[in-house]
């Protein structure tokens, strides 16, 4: 391993160890709880009759080691979801594609250790 | 100061949705800004604007207004079955009020149906990207006065 590989390594350690909240990611009934770093951000969706329908978006990013749902490591797929409680708030994302003809996820390294996962806001429960 | 016929017309629209029974469960409500989040889609929603009006003259001493309303039908539909489900409701919401003369809230005579549109039938880009049907019925009400 090269010294730039080994510093992409550590750069990931770091993101997980100091820059993550924990989330649960499912699919249908099976779940696993991973660490991941968030990044939000909002648009609008004009509705067809003048309005408007605000889509938050959300980047979660985790270690490809970490997605293992029923005792075997995967990928994203379409549907899958994730959910996290934020300021007593159950919020679901739902793993999406931002675009048309755009995977619903993404390595973020070059070495494929961590995922970038696409996903929008579809559900909040208060607790 | 008097309410403007538009929003009678509207607001008759909404009391005869509200009135009516479908297969799905709805409030309608009049909103001049049609904005919700994405998550709000959870729970089906019916909502009424006003879009339109044309006036001409009627007869010697009066005129009519022809006044369009949207009326929008939303809910987050993941399956073709769930968007079928709701195409169902579009049509019921079609035909609950075609010929229909509304009423104000003292049950007297305010407008009476000219013609209904479905444009677009469902929005293709809501329900592949958000997984949300939208449908838009416009409906034409006359009022002579």
């Amino acid at each position: 391993m090269n010294m730039l590989a080994n510093a992409a390594d550590w750069l990931t350690e770091q993101r997980h160890e100091h820059l993550t909240d924990a989330v649960t990611y499912w699919r249908g009934g099976a779940s696993v709880e991973v660490s991941a770093t968030v990044g939000s951000s909002e648009h609008d969706v004009h509705d067809g009759f003048g309005g408007s329908i605000r889509v938050e978006t959300r980047d979660y990013l985790i270690r490809t080691e970490d997605l293992i749902l029923d005792d075997e490591r995967t990928l994203p797929v379409s549907g899958d979801q994730v959910v996290e409680v934020i300021d007593g708030t159950e919020v679901t994302y739902e793993v999406a594609a931002p675009g048309q003809n755009e995977p619903c996820f993404r390595y973020s390294d070059s070495r494929r250790k961590t995922l970038r996962i696409h996903t929008k806001n579809i559900d909040e429960v208060e607790l | 100061m008097s309410e403007s016929i538009v929003i009678e017309v509207a607001d008759a629209v909404v009391r005869a949705l509200n009135a009516g029974q479908f297969s799905e469960q709805f409030t309608a409500e009049r909103t001049y800004n049609p904005e919700r989040k994405l998550s709000q889609y959870k729970t089906l929603r019916v909502t009424v604007v006003p879009k339109g009006r044309v006036t001409a003259a009627a007869d010697r001493s009066g005129y009519q207004q022809d006044i369009a309303i949207d009326i929008g039908i939303q809910k987050r539909a993941e399956t073709d079955a769930e968007a079928d489900t709701m195409m169902g409701l579009v049509d019921e919401v079609f035909a609950a009020l075609n010929g229909r003369v509304l009423t104000d809230t003292e049950g007297f005579r305010l407008a009476v149906w000219v013609e209904t549109g479905n444009e677009p039938i469902f929005v293709p880009d809501h329900l592949r990207e958000d997984r949300v049907f939208t449908s838009v019925l416009t409906l034409t009400y006359r009022v002579v006065r």
